[in-house]
C-alpha cells in the first residue's frame, strides 16, 4: 500500500506499508558505494553517468566541466533522501503504516535519488527490455532485488502524479 | 518511424536566434527502466514544454528509440544533456546538420 499526495505548500505526503518504509532505509548505502566508488561499480557508474559525446575529445571535455558537479548534485540528493527518513513515522499505532511529509525542497532530490535507484537495480539485474514491468517471478534468484524495482517504479509513478497536480 | 513524423520546434530555438550551423541536437534515448510517465514529467519541468509536447517527445523516444528533444547553441546543449543525465536519462548532443 502506498499513498502519496501534494500538499498545499507544495510539499508531498506519503504513506506506505512499515515493512516497505523500512526497507527504503537499506538503499541510500547502495548508491552512495557507486558514487563514491564508480571504478568499482563500472556498468552501474555508466548508467547513472552516460555519455554526452560520441567523439572522445569532446567527451572528455564535457566530464570535466560537468563531471564532478554530477557525481557532487546525486550525493546531495542521497544525502536529502536520507536525512527524510528520519521523520517517518508510524501512522496510528499499530496501523502497519509509515508516512512521511516532505518539504517542498526535498521534492527534487527525493525523485531523482529514486530514480537513480531503479537505474542502479535495474543495471545489476542486466535489464535490456521492458518486459520486466509486466512480471515477476518469486523463484527468480534476484526476486527481491525485482520486487524492489517494482516498488520503487510504483512509488515513481504516484510521485510524477502527485507532481503534476497542482498544490 | 512513421511516415507522417513531424517534430515540432521546441520553443526554445526562437530565443537563440543563431544560424543553423551553430546549433546543437540534444537527443534523449529510449532506455528499457526509465518510466514513460517520469520522461514525460523530465520534459515538462526542464524543458517548460506541454503535456501534449512532452508526451509526444517522450513517445517518439519510446518508439523510435530516440527523440531531438531541443535544438539549442552549444552552451544551452551543454548544459540540458548535464540536467537530463542528472535525471538520469540517456542523453547525447551532437551538431543540427539542418
Amino acid at each position: 500500500m502506498i499513498q502519496v499526495e501534494r500538499r498545499e505548500d507544495g510539499g508531498i505526503r506519503i504513506v506506505l506499508r512499515a515493512d516497505l518504509a523500512e526497507a527504503m532505509r537499506t538503499l541510500p548505502e547502495r548508491l552512495r558505494e557507486v558514487l563514491e566508488r564508480p571504478d568499482v561499480s563500472q556498468r552501474v557508474a555508466a548508467r547513472l553517468f552516460p555519455k554526452a559525446h560520441d567523439d572522445p575529445a569532446e567527451e572528455a571535455e564535457y566530464r570535466r566541466l560537468v563531471g564532478t558537479d554530477l557525481i557532487k548534485k546525486k550525493l546531495a540528493g542521497l544525502g536529502a533522501f536520507e536525512a527524510s527518513l528520519d521523520r517517518l513515522k508510524p501512522r496510528r499505532w499499530r496501523s502497519g503504516s509509515s508516512e512521511l511529509i516532505l518539504r517542498p525542497d526535498e521534492v527534487d532530490a527525493w525523485l531523482g535519488f529514486i530514480n537513480d535507484m531503479r537505474l542502479l537495480i535495474g543495471t545489476e539485474l542486466g535489464i535490456e527490455d521492458e518486459t520486466w514491468q509486466s512480471k515477476f517471478d518469486a523463484r527468480h534468484p534476484h526476486a527481491a532485488d525485482f520486487a524492489l524495482l517494482h516498488f520503487l517504479s510504483w512509488l515513481e509513478q504516484l510521485l510524477v502524479e502527485a507532481l503534476s497536480r497542482s498544490p | 518511424m512513421s511516415p507522417t513524423r513531424t517534430i515540432e520546434q521546441p520553443e526554445v530555438i526562437e530565443e537563440v536566434d543563431t544560424s543553423a550551423d551553430r546549433l546543437w541536437n540534444v537527443i534523449v534515448w529510449n532506455d528499457p527502466i526509465n518510466l514513460m510517465s517520469y520522461v514525460a514529467f523530465v520534459f515538462q519541468k526542464l524543458f517548460g514544454y506541454s503535456i501534449e509536447l512532452a508526451t509526444k517527445l517522450m513517445l517518439e523516444v519510446h518508439h523510435e528509440g530516440r527523440s531531438i528533444v531541443a535544438s539549442v547553441e552549444r552552451e544551452k546543449a551543454e548544459y540540458y544533456v548535464g540536467r537530463l543525465h542528472g535525471y538520469g536519462l540517456q542523453a547525447t548532443m551532437e551538431r543540427s546538420t539542418g
